[in-house]
């Protein structure tokens, strides 16, 4: 069977740190104002806010980045195939030697936030930080989550995934039924994908 | 170079080898330049990295001390991130760990050292040689001692290093010139009133967090886990999962608090009452643990009524017998067992003799007029009905009995923070915690704790090495009371002249109670003050010399504090940039104007070797040569390390407390307390933060900190990564409050009282208890528009508690309007 990579965000251990987004932002050498994968509070706009009236209240949090559709709305839209799915695991990629800039991918990719045009990337530091192999970031192009496509193929987790101090994510191959990922969405009390109506069919995976 | 003239890097797979700073040649110089080193393997399809990895520790005193992988390319600091722990339960990072690049970076550096140019705090300065600024603070020093005496010369610091070298180098330097200290007086509610009920094992301590997992039931008092010790959520979660239920009991709803199985809204400064209460269920229902009272409390144990204190057998007659010598003093103890009740022969008998001696009732014993301990407790708890305390606690009396009821279902832990201490009536709700433990049984086994997040110090290190010239005996001055001896020039009744301040590890105009009386009484009246600071703080501003420190990853130390029992190696990773030094080179330098250059050895390495050399070392494996092996050192024994096992509590006599006999304050400042009052857990007003504070009127809003996930303490405050998350100051409110005011939701408000003002973007916010207000703590002046949150906290204190009741504090708060 081929390998499908996803993801699994427990949002009964998710605390919206930030660390996830953090660590993705210092892998991958993110430029000034820019971030791949960010905290969603599923009950307000401002942070750590609840929902209800005090002290009757609700809060849960989950992040939200590239969802590495199975039927990714960006894929079709791109005009020069700058953005394309990788066939051994179904990363959907985006190569920055190939992107015109023209946003049609952000336009068509219906979770709103988790790519960004990047005009002119700019750095505090003066020198390269991060991952060695992270990827370039080459100006006026679109920018996206790869599921740190650089660290997979060394062999390590996504940043995200590694990192969380919360154990809240998993990441592997979906068809694997040993993998942690498939394990975690197997007994998982509830899953969901977002946004499951566009019939995109998200590879991540929001659990609890 | 520029990130976009690097060449694009071929992402297809491969494998890096990556270089080890350990493997390529075990020594803290291997190499800061970060070349890719010839002496590693290399196959002909992977290209050998030029990445470094180096050992690390994340040093700011969030509490954790996490191990780091630091990697270095081309000389410099690429990334930080999370180091393998042995056991890879402990394994954690978070957000900060992982940009500590920043800090090393950050544009707030300062990278030579300064002399003030113009008036102090007008933040105007000329760069100065080394030379130049450690003469002038040698002959200053020197000449303030010669005149006033050494106790002239004062130091002050905190925290945000969890290193031993830097503060090892200043403890010997400044014990050999005898410098007065400045006691920061922190966090001090849970110290005195835990520790006064099991004996002082550490400052914080409890079974580390790997044991929640054996609870059934787990209380968190006031402690915001998944904001201030993110690295412990996962034990809870863990727990969670292993069906234990968790309450939370707080003013403010947390993401904690989200999580939780029951969230309790209390009154800010009331955690007292609600214990006392809770104890008042669980006696009235007879739910206690009457074998653990016995053998493990002073529960039975005869109070005379006459003078409070225990009937011993020397009161009945009996001579005291000869103990064993004590180490300490070289003389022999005392041994005089406290009498019991024995009600099966209506007579008194010599403490655990028997097996069931009375835990209730009053007695005369040869004249003598007694109650047991348990009995005066029981008599303070009575006081406190559902009914009563909920008036006092906004707690519902139907709530407040099913924690009780919670509360014996064990194993339970409480794991209590630091907000319902920071308030000057926050010794009580701890010494009622550690008395609910004691009645309940809930100690000394999996899953059984009270106590608040496990913060440890290895004491096995070869501490006479910082003694090596002496111990100071100069005063400890509380900082709350600085402003007061500088302007009375005494200190209890003896003449005390603050000449000189030197500062490291510390910020404290930024972080310490009531900013301006800080500057006005202290920063604006002592003649001499140097900070050693890697970044420019507010406090920095204030100095007349500034001297700059190399940031953790630029020296080698060793770290042996935190919450995770582990001994961690810190390597040197990187030069320091400009002029900076390591602390360890200042105080070398500092020695040799001073004349004790002879008590510190030639290199660092030397030191540490030196320091890891005891019993306790050898016992855990622990040596220089093994801990730069790089993996870190656990001194705690077998997961989970659970407090008090042993049922015996480092109290006088062995058992829990709850009754306190000779009650002492944390810090002789020359005040009387009142002793009767700190016998038992008591429920009395805070100082300022309480409703029918006539002061309320005008104040209406109790303003509560936080200790945000962007920052700790003062530290990362120009971390730019940590800024585009969290830009600017913030505070926030309820929605009905801020309605009641006119607010929207990301207007500038300010907050004021009579000591200051403080101006941040109002977030509204549901999260948050009507009638308070909620701050992330600890931006420096400079980013706020105007005013600073310190400015609003008073140095107002508790007598047995001697702490910065950082809570306690009444505001109201109005639309910025502009100005400073």
């Amino acid at each position: 069977m081929t390998v499908k990579l996803g993801m699994v965000i427990d949002r009964s251990r998710c605390v919206a740190c930030g660390t996830c987004t953090t660590a993705c932002k210092v892998a991958n050498n993110l430029s000034d104002d820019v971030w791949w994968n960010r905290v969603v509070n599923e009950m307000s706009t401002e942070r750590d806010a609840p929902e209800g009236t005090y002290p009757n209240l609700k809060m849960s949090t989950h992040t939200l980045a590239c969802q590495h559709c199975e039927n990714p709305a960006c894929v079709s839209v791109c005009p020069v195939e700058a953005t394309y799915k990788r066939e051994e695991d179904g990363i959907v990629m985006q190569d920055g030697s190939l992107c015109i800039g023209c946003k049609l991918c952000l336009d068509a990719c219906p979770y709103t936030g988790v790519r960004t045009f990047v005009e002119e990337p700019k750095w505090h530091i003066d020198f390269k930080m991060g991952d060695e192999n992270a990827a370039e970031h080459v100006a006026g192009t679109v920018e996206k989550c790869t599921f740190c496509a650089h660290r997979i193929d060394s062999d390590e987790s996504p940043a995200c995934v590694k990192y969380c101090p919360a154990r809240a994510r998993a990441f592997g191959d979906l068809n694997d039924p040993e993998s942690d990922v498939a394990k975690k969405l197997a007994s998982a009390s509830k899953k969901e994908q977002l946004k499951v109506e566009e019939g995109t069919s998200p590879s991540v995976f929001i659990i609890n | 170079m520029s990130n976009t003239e690097i060449s694009k890097m071929n992402v297809s797979r491969r494998t890096f080898l990556k270089t080890s700073a350990i493997a390529a040649g075990s020594t803290w110089l291997a190499s800061s330049l970060g070349c890719s080193s010839g002496a590693s393997s290399e196959t002909d399809t992977a290209p050998v990295s030029a990445d470094q990895i180096f050992k690390g520790v994340c040093r700011p005193n969030c509490f954790a001390g996490c191990p780091l992988d630091v990697t270095v390319r081309e000389g410099k600091l690429v990334k930080t991130a999370a180091a393998d722990y042995p056991d890879p339960q402990f394994n954690r990072i978070c957000l900060r760990g992982m940009c500590q690049v920043d800090n090393v970076y950050a544009t707030e550096r300062v990278l030579y050292p300064m002399k003030r140019a113009g008036e102090r705090g007008e933040d105007k300065w000329e760069q100065i040689t080394w030379e130049e600024a450690i003469s002038e603070i040698a002959e200053k020093w020197q000449g303030y001692s010669d005149e006033f005496g050494p106790e002239s010369n004062f130091k002050y610091t905190i925290s945000g290093n969890y290193g031993v070298i830097n503060g090892g180098f200043y403890d010997t330097l400044f014990g050999a010139m005898n410098f007065s200290s400045v006691d920061i007086c922190l966090d001090m509610g849970n110290a005195v009133g835990f520790n006064r009920v099991a004996g002082w094992a550490g400052i914080w301590c409890s079974s580390e967090a790997a044991d929640l997992v054996n609870a059934k039931n787990i209380f968190v008092w006031g402690n915001n886990i998944t904001d201030a010790q993110i690295h412990e959520w996962h034990f809870v979660a863990d727990a969670k999962e292993a069906g234990a239920k968790l309450i939370v009991i707080d003013p403010t709803f947390t993401q904690l608090a989200a999580k939780a199985d029951m969230f309790v809204s209390i009154r800010p400064a009331s955690d007292a009452a609600l214990i006392l209460s809770m104890m008042n269920v669980i006696i009235a229902e007879d739910l206690i643990d009457k074998d653990y009272m016995t053998k493990h409390t002073v529960a039975p144990f005869l109070v005379r009524d006459d003078t409070g204190m225990f009937l011993r057998m020397s009161d009945l007659g009996v001579a005291p017998t000869e103990g064993p010598v004590n180490p300490a003093t070289g003389e022999a103890t005392e041994i005089d067992p406290v009498a019991v009740w024995n009600p099966s022969t209506n007579a008194v008998v010599v403490q655990d003799s028997v097996e069931a001696p009375a835990l209730e009732g009053s007695f005369t014993a040869n004249g003598i007029a007694c109650k047991t301990a348990f009995t005066l407790l029981k008599a303070e708890c009575d006081k406190y009905t559902p009914e009563y305390a909920s008036t006092i606690c906004d707690v519902p009396v139907e709530i407040i009995n099913e924690l009780a009821h919670l509360a014996v279902d064990g194993p339970v832990t409480h794991r209590v923070g630091w907000g319902p201490q920071a308030y000057n009536n926050g010794v009580h709700p701890h010494h009622a915690g550690g008395a609910m433990a004691a009645i309940t049984g809930m100690m000394g086994d999996n899953g059984k704790c009270y106590g608040p997040a496990n913060w440890d110090i290895f004491s096995g290190f070869n501490t006479a090495l910082t003694a090596k010239g002496g111990v100071a005996t100069s005063p400890k001055v509380a900082v709350m009371e600085l402003p007061n001896v500088i302007e009375s020039g005494t200190f209890k009744g003896e003449p005390l002249v603050p000449k000189s301040l030197y500062i490291y590890m510390g910020n404290p105009v930024n972080t310490a109670s009531d900013a301006n009386r800080m500057i006005e009484k202290v920063f604006k009246k002592i003649e001499f003050i140097v900070t050693a600071d890697s970044v420019m703080t507010d406090t920095a501003r204030w100095s007349d010399i500034v001297l700059p420190s190399a940031q953790f990853f630029e020296y080698e130390d060793v770290c042996g504090r935190g919450q995770d029992n582990f001994i961690k190696w810190n390597q040197k990773c990187i030069d320091p940039p400009g002029e900076v030094k390591p602390d360890t080179e200042i105080v070398r330098m500092l020695a040799e104007a001073l004349g004790f250059s002879d008590l510190f050895p030639a290199t660092d390495q030397e030191w540490l070797a030196e320091y890891m050399k005891s019993d306790a070392c050898e016992a855990i494996g622990l040596s220089y040569e093994t801990l730069s092996q790089g993996v870190p050192i656990r001194y705690a024994g077998e997961v989970p390390m659970v407090r008090w096992r042993d049922g015996v509590f480092l109290t006088a006599s062995g058992k829990m407390e709850f009754y306190v006999e000779k009650p002492t304050a944390f810090l002789d400042q020359g005040q009387t307390i009142d002793i009767e009052r700190e016998r038992l857990p008591r429920f009395f007003e805070p100082n300022e933060a309480w409703p029918t504070n006539p002061l309320a009127a005008q104040y209406p809003y109790v303003l509560m900190s936080e200790r945000p996930r962007f920052r700790v303490h003062s530290q990362y405050a120009y971390n730019k990564i940590l800024r585009e998350l969290d830009p600017e100051p913030t505070v926030k409110m309820n929605p009905a409050d801020a309605a009641s005011k006119g607010f929207e939701n990301g207007d500038y408000v300010e907050c004021f009282n009579d000591r200051g003002h403080a101006v941040a973007k109002l977030s509204v916010n549901d999260a948050i208890r009507p009638g308070t207000m909620v701050y992330p703590k600890s931006w420096e002046s400079k980013q706020h528009l105007a005013g600073t949150w310190s400015e609003l906290t008073s140095m107002v204190y508790d007598p047995v508690m001697v702490n910065q009741n950082f809570m306690d504090v009444l505001v109201d708060v109005k639309s910025y309007e502009g100005g400073n």
